[in-house]
C-alpha cells in the first residue's frame, strides 16, 4: 500500500535563491511528522509546494499514490488536505462560526447557491468544529478582534472543515504560551489518532516538537538533512550545529 | 496605400500620440508617488488650454512673436501647476491612507468643481485661441502639405520624455520621485520630507497635464467638455504603460497614437472602441501593463472589510414597513412626486446591484453605468427595431446587461484593485463609444426617443406599481443573495482571497458570477428607467452615471444592506431639487462628494464604527 503523502525529488528557486531542493519524505495515515529547521530554510515553501500553492521547478508529490502535483490548492483541498498559514488568513469580516461555514458550504459544494438562507446552513456542523477546537466561548466574535493564538486555533477548524485525510499546519503553535502550545498540539494529536489524519507541522518549539511527533525532518537552507525518531534528531551532531545549537 | 500617404498619416499618429503622452506621463508620475488615480487630471489639462487662450491673447497683443506664444504656454503649464499643488494641500493628503475608490471618488469631485468653474469663468461657448507665431505654414512632405505646428509637436512628446529622464535621473528630486515609485521603504530610510515631495510631484504632474492642454489651443479651442475627453484616453495610455511608468506610458502614447491615425482610415466609426479595446486586450495579456510592475502589494480596503450587520427581525420589520409605505405612497402623492419614487427605486436597484460588487466582493467596478446603459439600450432597441412590447423589452434588458456583464466580467476578474477599476472603466466606454457612434442603430447623440409602456402600464399610476413590483423584486433577490452560500463565499473572498483559495472557493468565478449578476439586475434598472423616461440618450451610460452609482452606494455605507437604498434617495431628491435652482449643481455634488469622503473617511459605517468602537474602549477604561 502506498503512503498517504509520497514526495520525491521536489525543487524550487526563486531568481538564484534555492529555497528548497530535491525534498524527499513520506508520511503515513495516523502520523505525526515534524518537519524544522531555523528560519528561511524553506519549510514554508515546501508547504506552498504541498498544497498547490506554489509550482514546483521539478519533483512529484502523490496523495493516496494519487499525483497532485500541479494541481491548484482548490483540487488540493478537496481531495483531503487542509492547510494552516503561518501569517494566519481568516475572513476577517466574519465570526468564527461564520468562518466554519463558509469552509463548510464549501465543502458541501454550497458556494454558488444564490438562494438558501446562509446563517442558517451547516450552523451545528461549525458550531461543533469550533467547539473541537476549543473555540467555543468566542464561536460568535468577528475573527478580526481574536487574539492570535485564537486565530490560530481558527485556522485549523478551517483546515478540519473539509474532513482532510491530511493536514499541513505550518508553525500552528506560533504566539501562543507554552501551555496553550501543548494543549494544541495534544488536540492535534488525538485528531490525528481518532480520524487517522496525517499531519506534517512546522514547530520552532522544541519541547513541543520532541514530546509530540513521531518523526521528525530537519531543514537547512533548502535540503533535509537529518531525518528519524525524536530521540536520534536529539543527539544528531550535525543537527546539533546547525539548529540545536543555535536554539539551545 | 501609397507610401508617403502612409509616412504622413504615421506623422499625424505621432503628433498625437506626443499631446497624449504629455497629457498622461503627468498622471502616471502622480500615481506612482501618491497612489493616487487623479482623476481630476483632465480638468488641469481643460484648465491650461484656458489659461492659454487668455494669456496668449493678452500677450500677443502686447508684442505679436513666438517667444510671447511659448511664455502664455509656460505660464499656463505653471499656472494648472499651481493649482493642483492647491488640490494637493486640500484635499489629496487627507486621503491618501482612505480606500482608492473614495480617492477616485474625491478627485471626481474635483472634476465636476472645475467644469462648473470654467463655465463660470470662461463661459459656455468655445474659445478659439490664437494660431502659433512662425509655426501657421506647412512644409512639402514626400508631396503632402504637413502642418508644421503638427510636426513640431511630433518632436514635442521626445522632448518632454527627455526633459523627464533628466529630472528623474540627474537631480535629487527626481530621484526621490522614482524612489517613492518602486520602493516605498527605501524612501523612508532616505528621511525625505515626503510632504512637500508628494506636493511637488502633484505639481509636476498637474503642470505637465496643464502644458499638454495649452499646446492644443492652436490645433483646436477650448472647451468645457476637454476634460473627460482626455481623461479617459490618459487613463487607458497610463495604464497600458504600466501605472507610475514614464517610458511605459510613452510607448502606449505612440501605440494609440498611430493606431487611431489609422484606425480613423478603415473603421471611421469605431476609433473609440478600438483604444478601448486595445487596452482590454493589453491588460488580459499583462495585467500590469507594459512596462509596470506587478502593484507591490495589494492594500487591503479596510473601510469595506467590516462585517456585514445580520439580518435581524427588526430589520424585516422596517422592510415591511418601507414596503407597505410604498404601496400606499400614490393615495397621498401627485404625479410629480411619483415620477420622483420611481426614479428613486430604479437607482436603488442601480446602487443595490453595484454594491454586491463593491461591498460584498470588494470588486470597484468604476463602470457600473455600462450595465444599466446596456440595459436601457437593449430594450429601447428591442422596441425600434424589433417591435417588441414592454413584457419583452423589460426581459431583454437584464439578459442584455448580464449577457454582456458575464463576457466583459470573464477578463475583469482576473485583475483586481487600480486595474480592474480602470478596465470596468475602459468597458464602459467602449459601451458608451458603440451607442454615441453607431447613429443608424443607437440614434448617436440625440439617442431613442419615443420608447413608451404597453397600454395597461402607460399611466403613472401603473408604471409606479410595476417598477415598485419589478425593482422590489430585484432588490429583494440581491438581498437574499448577500446572506445566501454564494454571498457568503463572496465575502470570505474578499476578505481572504488565500483562505478562500484554500477552502476551494474559485475567487475568480465566485467574482465573475457576482460581476453578471449585477450586471443583469442594472440591466433591469435600466430597462424600467427608459420606460419611465420614453428616451434613451449615451449620457446614461456616460461617466458621471457610474459616479452616480458610486456616490448613492457610499453614501449610504457599502456594510449596509439598506444603505444604497437611503443613498440613491438622497442623491436623486437632492439632485431633482437643486438643479432646476442652479446651473451650478455640478459644484454641490462635487463639495457634497468631496465632503463626505473627507469627514468619512472610512465610509458612513466604518466611521461609527469607529468612533462607537473608540468609547467603548473609553467606558471600559
Ligand atoms: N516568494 C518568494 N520569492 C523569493 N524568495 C522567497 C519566496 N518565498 C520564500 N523565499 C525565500 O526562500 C527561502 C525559504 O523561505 P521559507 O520557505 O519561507 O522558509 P521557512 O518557512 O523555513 O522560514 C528564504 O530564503 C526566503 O527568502
Ligand atoms: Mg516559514
Amino acid at each position: 500500500m502506498s503512503p498517504l503523502l509520497q514526495v520525491d525529488g521536489l525543487s524550487k528557486s526563486f531568481g538564484g535563491v534555492c529555497a528548497a531542493h530535491e525534498i524527499a519524505l513520506s508520511l503515513d495515515a495516523g502520523e505525526l511528522v515534524a518537519l524544522i529547521g531555523p528560519n528561511g530554510a524553506g519549510k514554508s515553501t515546501t508547504f506552498n509546494m504541498l498544497n498547490g500553492q506554489l509550482a514546483p521547478d521539478s519533483g512529484r508529490v502523490a496523495l493516496d499514490g494519487r499525483d497532485i502535483t500541479g494541481l491548484n490548492p482548490r483540487a488540493v483541498w478537496r481531495l483531503g488536505v487542509g492547510r494552516t498559514f503561518q501569517i494566519t488568513a481568516t475572513f476577517a469580516s466574519m465570526s468564527v462560526v461564520e468562518n466554519v461555514q463558509v469552509a463548510l458550504m464549501s465543502h458541501a459544494a454550497r458556494h454558488f447557491d444564490m438562494l438558501s438562507w446562509a446563517p442558517a446552513r451547516e450552523r451545528d456542523a461549525a458550531h461543533d468544529l469550533a467547539a473541537r477546537v476549543g473555540l467555543e466561548h468566542l464561536a460568535a466574535r468577528p475573527v478580526g478582534e481574536l487574539a492570535y493564538g485564537d486565530l490560530k486555533r481558527v485556522e485549523l477548524a478551517l483546515a478540519l472543515a473539509g474532513e482532510p485525510r491530511l493536514l499541513l499546519m505550518d508553525e500552528p503553535t506560533a504566539g501562543m504560551a507554552a501551555g496553550e502550545r501543548g494543549a494544541l498540539m495534544e488536540l492535534v494529536a488525538r485528531i490525528a489518532r481518532d480520524a487517522q489524519v496525517g499531519v506534517l507541522f512546522t514547530e520552532h518549539d522544541m519541547d513541543t516538537v520532541f514530546s509530540h511527533a513521531d518523526r521528525v525532518l530537519v531543514m537547512h537552507q533548502g535540503a533535509i538533512i537529518a531525518r528519524g525518531a525524536p530521540d536520534e534528531i536529539r543527539a544528531d551532531d550535525n543537527v546539533r550545529a546547525v539548529y540545536l545549537g543555535t536554539a539551545a | 496605400m501609397e507610401p508617403s500617404f502612409f509616412v504622413v498619416q504615421t506623422l499625424n499618429g505621432l503628433a498625437s500620440a506626443s499631446a497624449l503622452f504629455i497629457a498622461a506621463c503627468g498622471l502616471t508620475i502622480i500615481f506612482g508617488v501618491t497612489r493616487i488615480v487623479n482623476f481630476a487630471h483632465g480638468s488641469f489639462y481643460m484648465l491650461g488650454a484656458y489659461f492659454a487662450v487668455l494669456l496668449a491673447d493678452r500677450l500677443l497683443g502686447i508684442h505679436y512673436g513666438p517667444l510671447m506664444f511659448w511664455v502664455a504656454v509656460l505660464l499656463a503649464a505653471l499656472g494648472a501647476g499651481v493649482l493642483g499643488a492647491v488640490m494637493e494641500l486640500t484635499l489629496l493628503r487627507r486621503i491618501y491612507k482612505a480606500p482608492e475608490l473614495f480617492q477616485l471618488l474625491a478627485t471626481f469631485g474635483v472634476v465636476l468643481i472645475v467644469q462648473d468653474a470654467v463655465v463660470w469663468l470662461f463661459g459656455p461657448q468655445d474659445l478659439l485661441g490664437p494660431r502659433a507665431p512662425g509655426l501657421t505654414g506647412a512644409v512639402d512632405i514626400l508631396g503632402h502639405r504637413f502642418p508644421v505646428y503638427e510636426l513640431m509637436l511630433v518632436f514635442a512628446g521626445p522632448v518632454v520624455l527627455a526633459a523627464i529622464w533628466l529630472l528623474f535621473n540627474r537631480t535629487r528630486f527626481g530621484i526621490l520621485v522614482r524612489a517613492a515609485t518602486h520602493d516605498r521603504e527605501m524612501l523612508a530610510a532616505l528621511g525625505v520630507n515626503q510632504a512637500v515631495l508628494f506636493t511637488a510631484a502633484v505639481f509636476l504632474g498637474c503642470a505637465l497635464a496643464g502644458l499638454a492642454g495649452a499646446l492644443e489651443i492652436a490645433r483646436k479651442p477650448a472647451t468645457p467638455h476637454m476634460d473627460v475627453n482626455i481623461i479617459a484616453e490618459a487613463f487607458v495610455v497610463t495604464v497600458i504603460g504600466g501605472m507610475g511608468s514614464v517610458p511605459g506610458a510613452f510607448l502606449a502614447a505612440v501605440l494609440i497614437g498611430v493606431l487611431q491615425a489609422f484606425g480613423i482610415l478603415v473603421f471611421p466609426k469605431i476609433t473609440l472602441v478600438l483604444v478601448f479595446l486595445v487596452m482590454a486586450v493589453v491588460l488580459v495579456v499583462r495585467p500590469w501593463g507594459l512596462l509596470g510592475r506587478p502593484e507591490p502589494q495589494l492594500r487591503g480596503e479596510p473601510a469595506m472589510m467590516l462585517p456585514l450587520a445580520p439580518w435581524s427581525r427588526t430589520a424585516s420589520l422596517w422592510a415591511l414597513a418601507g414596503v407597505a409605505a410604498l404601496v400606499a405612497f400614490p393615495l397621498i402623492a401627485d404625479a410629480f412626486a411619483l415620477k420622483l419614487v420611481i426614479e428613486v427605486m430604479v437607482f436603488a436597484l442601480f446602487a443595490m446591484s453595484l454594491n454586491l460588487l463593491l461591498g460584498l466582493g470588494g470588486v470597484i467596478s468604476f463602470g457600473h453605468a455600462a450595465w444599466f446603459g446596456l440595459g436601457a439600450y437593449g430594450a429601447a432597441l428591442a422596441v425600434r427595431h424589433l417591435g417588441a412590447p414592454m413584457e419583452l423589452a423589460l426581459l431583454l434588458a437584464p439578459l442584455t446587461a448580464g449577457a454582456v456583464a458575464a463576457l466583459a466580467g470573464a477578463f475583469i476578474v482576473r485583475l483586481s484593485g487600480v486595474y480592474l477599476a480602470m478596465l470596468t472603466l475602459a468597458v464602459a466606454q467602449v459601451v458608451y463609444a458603440v451607442a454615441f457612434q453607431w447613429v443608424e442603430v443607437t440614434g448617436g447623440d440625440n439617442g431613442l426617443i419615443g420608447i413608451w409602456p404597453s397600454d395597461w402600464a402607460s399611466g403613472r399610476l401603473a408604471y409606479y406599481y410595476l417598477t415598485l413590483m419589478l425593482a422590489g423584486a430585484g432588490i429583494a433577490l440581491l438581498i437574499r443573495v448577500s446572506f445566501s452560500p454564494f454571498g457568503y463565499a463572496l465575502r470570505a473572498a474578499r476578505d481572504s482571497a488565500l483562505r478562500a483559495e484554500t477552502v476551494g472557493i474559485n475567487v475568480r468565478r465566485q467574482r465573475w458570477a457576482a460581476f453578471t449578476l449585477a450586471g443583469a439586475a442594472a440591466g433591469l434598472a435600466g430597462g424600467l428607467y427608459v420606460f419611465s423616461k420614453g428616451n434613451i440618450d449615451p449620457g446614461a451610460l456616460a461617466i458621471p452615471t457610474s459616479v452616480d452609482a458610486l456616490a448613492m452606494a457610499l453614501l449610504g455605507g457599502v456594510q449596509t444592506i439598506t444603505g444604497p437604498i437611503l443613498g440613491a434617495a438622497a442623491l436623486h431628491l437632492m439632485k431633482d431639487f437643486v438643479m432646476p435652482l442652479t446651473d451650478y449643481w455640478r459644484v454641490l455634488l462635487g463639495l457634497v462628494i468631496i465632503g463626505f469622503v473627507l469627514v468619512f473617511p472610512g465610509g458612513v459605517v466604518g466611521t461609527l464604527r469607529g468612533l462607537a468602537a473608540r468609547r467603548g474602549g473609553e467606558a471600559s477604561r
